[in-house]
């Protein structure tokens, strides 16, 4: 209950955050919780002293054709909940669902097959001057089918 | 700067330009394209799923090579290394485990997708499968007692092929000559396919056996010694592809079909 609570809190907290643009992020990140690759929109949602709690959510497309080579794209959106500690330079631990969406074959029938994975994130962030900042992380994953992954994220963005 | 630019034209208008190939080979001047796996080893879909079958076939290709194991019940699947562990969420050996188990495992090779093991019997009857060329790549991993197992491999493929498939247009690779002599025996008109360690090993074996060709990689056969080959009566396959400049060569050695990681350079090339 009191994690709900938290969660509600924290949602309340971003809604009014929203509005502060300074807190919005965009970033693109090799490696990391969306597979290969993503594209990112980051919301500092709550900061206290050195503390910063942030909400990112993600998209990747490995492919846009499917084995028909009909216009039919995998999906890969992550969503990751990382607290920060830090300034210029800064600890990150994260954690958050992956959802994907690709088309397959299933007893050779076309079908669109979802998955649910857990990513985790260990990593440091270096943000400069003018608020461009990168961050290397551990980014390993838990996914469906029992499979643990470790991977590694590179990812650079802006503050707006 | 006008004749700089008209050089640039041209060079990409020549680069654009489709090259013909006069081929010598043992198959009426014309070269069979099959995928490897299916679209081969670059592509985003795992070799040997369903997946990457359907989409190879989806271009103009003859057919695509496959690798076969048999399941512990006896089941014929497409898979290529040795143990599950390597690509999948399994363990072990494919004939280690029955069908029921191999079902239910995933290639688990690329984040956040993941892919089934098929049975060729049900790929093939969703396929229209007489129209293509497949190659078997006979995996005859196990433990234990190979005599029985050979056998049991061998009625199995027999049995797929008989049922689903137009047997002129099988081919059957193996690094074994004991498992090929079994087929042999038992079906002297299938084509087989000898994978050897070396051309010179190859074609003395072929020779001995009677066995239609020879599965070599390209980087490992001249154009001379395709042309021994042919005049031995013997086709030969090429696999290991991987780059375009690996299609063109294997072309112009006048081999007989190439089993390629560039699918859809190839169908295109060879067109």
């Amino acid at each position: 209950m009191k994690y709900v609570l938290l969660f509600i809190l924290c949602a309340c907290v971003c809604k009014l955050e929203a509005q502060d643009s300074s807190r919005v992020s965009l970033f693109i990140e090799a490696g990391g919780a969306g597979g290969y690759g993503s594209l990112n929109g980051e919301l500092d949602f709550l900061s206290y002293e050195k503390w910063t709690m942030s909400g990112r959510l993600g998209l990747s497309m490995y492919k846009l054709m499917d084995f028909e080579r009909r216009f039919n794209p995998e999906l890969i959106v992550p969503l990751t909940f990382s607290l920060r500690y830090g300034k210029k330079h800064q600890a990150e631990l994260g954690v958050g669902p992956s959802f994907s969406s690709f088309p397959v074959l299933k007893q050779m029938e076309k079908q669109r097959a979802f998955l649910l994975s857990a990513n985790f994130m260990l990593g440091y962030r270096y943000t400069t001057a003018k608020h461009f900042f990168y961050r290397l992380a551990f980014t390993p994953m838990y996914e469906t089918n029992k499979s643990f992954r470790p991977w590694f994220g590179l990812a650079i963005g802006k503050r707006l | 700067m006008k004749k700089s630019v008209f050089f640039g034209l041209f060079a990409v208008l020549l680069s654009c330009m489709k090259q013909e190939y006069e081929i010598e080979n043992l198959n009426g001047g014309t070269i069979d394209k099959l995928g490897h796996g299916g679209m081969g080893v670059g592509d985003t879909y795992p070799m040997n799923t369903a997946e990457s079958i359907k989409k190879c076939l989806s271009y103009d290709m003859d057919g695509t090579e496959m690798d076969v194991q048999m399941t512990k019940d006896g089941v014929l699947v497409a898979f290529h290394d040795e143990k599950l562990d390597s690509k999948t969420n399994l363990s072990g050996f494919v004939n280690d485990v029955t069908w029921a188990e191999i079902h239910a495992a995933k290639y688990i090779v690329t984040p956040h997708v993941q892919y089934d093991i098929i049975r060729l019997d049900e790929l093939f009857a969703s396929l229209d499968a007489k129209k293509y060329i497949f190659s078997f790549d006979v995996k005859l991993y196990s433990h234990g007692d190979y005599t029985a197992y050979f056998d049991s491999y061998k009625n199995a493929l027999i049995s797929l092929i008989e049922s689903h498939t137009d047997p002129a247009k099988i081919m059957i690779e193996s690094q074994d000559t004991v498992f090929l002599n079994m087929i042999k025996a038992e079906k002297p008109d299938y084509r087989l396919f000898y994978y050897p360690a070396s051309f010179e090993s190859g074609l003395e074996s072929c020779v001995k056996h009677q066995y239609s060709g020879i599965t070599i990689s390209t980087r490992s056969v001249t154009k001379e010694q395709v042309g021994l080959a042919h005049q031995n009566g013997l086709l030969i396959v090429t696999w290991n592809t991987h780059s375009k400049k690996e299609n063109r060569e294997a072309i112009l050695k006048n081999v007989d079909i190439i089993e390629t990681d560039k699918v859809a350079y190839l169908s295109k090339a060879l067109k």
